[in-house]
């Protein structure tokens, strides 16, 4: 049932806004730097509940109604055969509620870093749907994965996922679409490697998608963040669970944020909310409360 | 690509089996070498009455193995779960396991390849893409697409920007030498004249007809139409649909059609299409399977 209108999705926009006037944090944030940015939700925060409160189609007005943000970041997995009346609905909804879509992600559809040029060009084929739907949806990008168990060293590894990701973004630039690589295991999670491989890809369409959370256990998230944001294309605001007090534990959120924010980057915020308690709602919330501190 | 496809061998090798069709008495050669004039497959829309119930895309290579004992499978796009590179995998996987050829793929739902619209067509085109590179993944020869249904302008018209939409898709096709086919499926594609126009002016050898014996309108004579759509086939359905008493084929001559089949000089896979409602489909496609085996 899609029965919003713009009139009430101004209305909940502007209580939001009014709200947030009269919050000591926002008095607080008053010296802050802002910057212009828009803040979107990546739909694997509330992947426990998939196909049981929500599917695919039902994201633009969750997204809208449920947190109030701009923008929708898809992962391919959720979505049912990716037919054009599929999309033309997906992209209706997303329209009615206002909802920007970012980008998909796109999982389990081949090993670009693979050992076997066969098997590196079949992955690269299977992303030209995603590249598609991308396009058709209104998606700036798509974000696919570098992580290999095949043989090589990281600096080979390196060296053919560039290669399959060159290859890709000729195909996406005829679309006008962007290719990202986040860091999502293997690696690409080490930070040298992540930033070596756009280097080595070196095609205006290719970037990297940071994901706060991802790099490497005793990696410096702070270093590698900023070593990857000349590159960065899309932004994983990836959190886990807050304290009563708004306060993100397991990383320095806001000093994660200031990197992002102080490298250029103006882009989508994707929200990625992890969560040990199924707190994922509390906890996207409590992401972009953050976040909006720094919105002018 | 040197490449010789079976239009291209037919086109070369028709006049030449016309000539000989008189001395070579049908079965005899054959019978002797033990080799078959032609290969059997399910068209898999055969079963569609118990899709979902009893059986989902992944099952078809054991069905058409073990409960139907055919060679080929002829998919339908619609039956696929999410496309991606793990699922294909499992179902190439079980395609070799039964030792069952993954003939081709139907491609419905993915717009208008004649509309009116030069944006809807071009949206068409790369909504047919993704089909091309899942097919070239389960080794399938080809894809069937169909020729629009939209009736702005005259039927040449619709020729015209069918034909245009065709050979933009077959500028990707090439791409992995997949062979692409329009069935006689309703709207225009259902006049030989008009299908053979939009054969002639795309004119490329992986580009073909798949003559269904069951979709021409009454007013059509369907042996002359089948005999007419033949020199271009890269593909062939056995459209069946009731048996009489005797367990002959009610609504047209059966034999015949094979016989124009096997005269225009094919060899591939004829793909079973049972769509009557006296039997199940089951009982429905080993019927037909018995009245094809005879010209085998």
């Amino acid at each position: 049932m899609r029965i919003i209108t713009r009139r009430n999705f101004i209305r909940s926009a502007m209580a939001a806004g009014g709200a947030a006037a009269i919050s000591p944090v926002f008095s607080m944030a008053q010296q802050m730097k802002k910057y212009d940015f828009k803040i979107s939700l990546a739909a694997w925060s509330i992947q426990p509940w998939f196909n049981k409160t929500w599917t695919n189609l039902d994201l633009p007005k969750i997204v809208r109604e449920e947190f109030n943000l701009d923008g929708l970041e898809f992962v391919n997995s959720f979505f049912t055969l990716p037919r054009y009346n599929y999309l033309k609905d997906l992209k209706q909804r997303a329209d009615d509620y206002g909802v920007k879509l970012v980008l998909i992600m796109c999982d389990d559809d081949g090993d670009m870093s693979h050992n076997d040029k066969k098997e590196r060009e079949i992955a690269v084929r299977q992303h030209h749907k995603w590249v598609d739907a991308a396009w058709m949806l209104g998606c700036h990008a798509i974000r696919g994965n570098a992580r290999t168990k095949t043989p090589g060293s990281n600096e080979e590894r390196v060296k053919r996922c560039a290669e399959s990701y060159h290859s890709l973004c000729e195909y996406a630039d005829q679309a006008g679409i962007n290719v990202t690589v986040e860091n999502h295991g293997g690696f690409s999670s080490i930070p040298e490697y992540f930033v070596m491989l756009a280097k080595q890809v070196g095609h205006p369409r290719f970037g990297l998608l940071p994901d706060y959370g991802n790099f490497e256990e005793g990696a410096d998230r702070y270093k590698a963040l900023e070593m990857s944001m000349p590159y960065a294309k899309a932004v994983s605001v990836k959190c886990r669970d807050f304290d009563e007090n708004g306060k993100h534990d397991a990383w320095d959120l806001d000093r994660m944020v200031k990197i992002t924010f102080d490298a250029g980057y103006r882009g989508f915020m994707g929200i990625e909310a992890g969560s040990k308690e199924r707190r994922h709602y509390d906890n996207i919330r409590a992401c972009r409360d953050l976040l909006l501190k720094y919105k002018v | 690509m040197s490449q010789i496809n079976r239009r291209q061998f037919m086109a070369a090798g028709v006049a030449a089996a016309a000539t000989a069709l008189g001395s070579s008495l049908p079965g005899v050669a054959q019978a002797a070498t033990g080799r078959k004039k032609f290969k059997i497959s399910l068209a898999a829309w055969s079963l569609n009455p118990l899709f979902g119930k009893e059986w989902k895309n992944i099952d078809l290579p054991r069905i058409v193995r073990e409960d139907l004992g055919l060679d080929g499978i002829e998919f339908v796009n619609s039956y696929f779960e999410l496309p991606r590179s793990g699922y294909l995998k499992k179902l190439k996987q079980k395609c070799a396991d039964y030792d069952v050829t993954p003939v081709l793929i139907m491609v419905d739902g993915e717009g208008d390849m004649s509309h009116p619209n030069k944006t809807e067509r071009r949206q068409a085109v790369i909504n047919h893409r993704k089909w091309i590179d899942i097919a070239d993944f389960l080794g399938c020869h080809a894809i069937r697409a169909n020729a629009g249904y939209e009736k702005a302008g005259t039927i040449d018209d619709r020729v015209e920007r069918c034909a245009e939409s065709y050979s933009e898709l077959m500028e990707y096709a090439d791409e992995c030498n997949m062979e692409v086919t329009i069935e006689n499926h309703g709207g225009f594609s259902s006049i030989p004249e008009k299908l053979i126009a939009v054969m002639k002016k795309v004119n490329h050898p992986r580009f073909g007809t798949l003559p269904d014996f069951g979709n021409f309108p009454p007013e059509i004579d369907k042996y002359d139409a089948l005999q007419k759509l033949m020199p271009y086939a890269l593909a062939v359905s056995a459209k069946c649909y009731n048996f009489d008493s005797n367990g002959k084929h009610d609504l047209y001559d059966l034999d015949r059609m094979m016989e124009i089949v096997l005269a225009a000089g094919w060899d591939g896979f004829v793909g079973i299409e049972y769509e009557g409602k006296k039997n199940s489909p089951y009982e429905g496609v080993l019927h037909c399977k018995k009245l094809l085996q005879k010209h085998q």
